[in-house]
């Protein structure tokens, strides 16, 4: 197999998170363009400093990213639109450090971002593709609540994993978002809150399933020569992969592609799980949480639920936090935004001093993503493992 | 009983769910209809309390369960309530709830129901005993 080159030289700077409302009347391109606003602010640069532009959005529909140009006025010479959910976050980074690498672009900045119009979740949902519109969402038109409930279901009894061990995830998750304190949900989340809460699609309850809302979340590639100069604080890429459609065979979903490549990450990044001191995980369910802990090497299968016990707050110093900002089972999902929240979250943790909720001892974060369930499991995987 | 029928490869033989064009093994083109046992294994069931469309909410609660069927074929199903994992069944095909033609099955051994999901008795109208 072929190893891939290092991302020398690549600086990853300025993550900017624009506050999420639970419903917006502004369109996709609003968030998109404050996004960017808010990310060349925090960087020093202006809009002509931007060389190239990476957009995943679900809402932006009927436009693309090359009307993200037009709209906000910026000529490019690198342009790309990720059409991959909650993995396009990864995969805009990696995509993008590749290309500042080889002298396509110098500044590069990667964008997930959504409204949430009245109404525009369940339009999203029904036509989402051709597989989940003619064979999932006559079932009851759930949306992906009764795809992943059933392999919730499926992973609980298998490995004898309780409601109470999965809302463990949730509780602690909601610890960290009240210190971080820019969540929409940050109300302190007790087990009894979780499992008295009510049904959704059973064995998932209201505090399993993540709230559709608005923002957007961003982060600039660059060089780490054009960083110093700006004299902004940068995170560096150590290791990244994909892989998508893995283990398709598999009757229900119980694993996916962070298998595949999770040594290949440790080996290039020249760490291992334990040396990892913040890990982001693509937490759109707590069971696919569990499931990346463990495909990525932290335990063996079937054991993340007494793996968890073991996560500190991300402002400890010793120890390994988990989804630092809350994840999205507290800041909610604003839509494509949401496979970038563990990336800017991770940017700040890295980059010391940017997040209140940090320490200033953590030194290797790792992000996982996952998306686009095209019938009844999410098809693309991705990763990264990023120092400070 | 009448058999379910899936698409096939006519090159390859594989079976095709949900439907495409292409086949998923041998990009093949060609296809045929092929019959498959109705007979399934239930591998996972979720109770579905909260739906975006008004024309299921008004059977709410109802179950759907992962069922999967002779060449590994995987589909979902609407089923009566007392359906756990494990359970061996019958899957039917059903005008469903919001204009689409679902899979619906019952307990193996129950020919009652089974002949009942024939003539349209949706289990998605039927509730549990502490439901109702």
């Amino acid at each position: 197999m072929v190893t891939p080159r290092d991302y020398e030289g690549i600086a990853v700077i300025a993550p900017n998170t624009l506050p999420y409302t639970k419903t917006s009347e502004h369109e996709a391109m609003w968030f998109i363009g404050r996004t960017l606003a808010e990310m060349l602010s925090s960087a020093g640069l202006e809009k002509s400093d931007v060389d190239g532009l990476s957009i995943a959005s679900f809402t932006l529909y009927p436009d693309t990213a090359a009307s993200v140009a037009d709209h906000l006025g910026i000529q490019l010479r690198w342009l790309e639109q990720l059409p991959f959910g909650g993995a396009s976050g990864v995969m805009a980074l990696r995509r993008a450090a590749r290309a500042v690498q080889s002298g396509e672009a110098e500044i590069i900045a990667c964008i997930g971002a959504d409204t949430n119009l009245r109404g525009s979740f369940q339009k999203l949902v029904s036509g989402f593709s051709r597989f989940s519109s003619a064979e999932i969402y006559p079932y009851g038109a759930t949306g992906p609540n009764t795809v992943f409930a059933l392999i919730t279901s499926h992973y609980m009894n298998e490995y004898g994993v309780t409601r109470e061990d999965l809302g463990r995830l949730c509780v602690d998750q909601r610890a960290n978002a009240v210190a971080a304190s820019q969540a929409l949900f940050k109300e302190p989340l007790t087990i009894d809150d979780y499992l008295n809460a009510r049904p959704i699609v059973e064995p998932l309850h209201l505090y399993d399933c993540v709230m559709p809302c608005a923002g957007g979340e961003g982060f600039l590639v660059t060089t780490v020569e054009r960083a110093k100069s700006l004299g902004v604080p940068y995170a560096s890429i150590l290791a990244s992969a994909e892989c998508h459609n893995a283990y398709s065979t598999d009757p229900i979903m119980r694993r996916s592609g962070w298998s595949v490549y999770a040594d290949d990450l440790y080996n290039q990044a020249g760490v291992g799980p334990k040396e990892i001191d913040v890990l982001e995980t693509y937490d759109d369910y707590p069971v696919i949480s569990f499931i990346q802990m463990e495909e990525l090497g932290f335990c063996p299968a079937g054991k993340a639920a007494e793996f968890i016990r073991s996560f500190t707050r991300p402002s400890d110093s010793q120890g390994m936090s988990h989804n630092a900002s809350g994840g999205q089972l507290s800041c909610g999902q604003a839509g494509a935004a949401g496979g970038f929240l563990g990336i800017t979250e991770a940017i700040r943790q890295m980059t010391k001093g940017q997040s209140k909720n940090s320490s200033a001892a953590a030194r290797h974060a790792m992000v996982s993503g996952y998306g686009m369930v095209n019938h009844d499991r999410g098809i693309c995987t991705a990763a990264t493992i990023i120092g400070g | 009983m009448h058999n379910l029928t899936f698409l096939r490869c006519k090159d390859c033989e594989t079976f095709q769910y949900p439907s495409r064009e292409v086949c998923r093994q041998c990009l093949s083109d060609q296809f045929t209809s092929s019959p498959v046992s109705e007979r399934g294994l239930v591998l996972a069931v979720a109770k579905v309390h909260h739906s975006l469309e008004d024309r299921c909410r008004q059977y709410l609660p109802f179950s759907i369960g992962r069922i999967v069927l002779n060449h590994e074929i995987c589909v979902m199903a609407y089923l009566p309530p007392d359906i756990e994992a494990g359970d061996k069944v019958f899957v039917s095909q059903v005008d469903g709830p919001i204009d689409a033609v679902v899979f619906a099955a019952t307990r193996e051994d129950d020919y009652e129901q089974a002949a009942a999901l024939k003539t349209n008795n949706e289990p998605w109208k039927t509730r549990g005993k502490n439901e109702q």
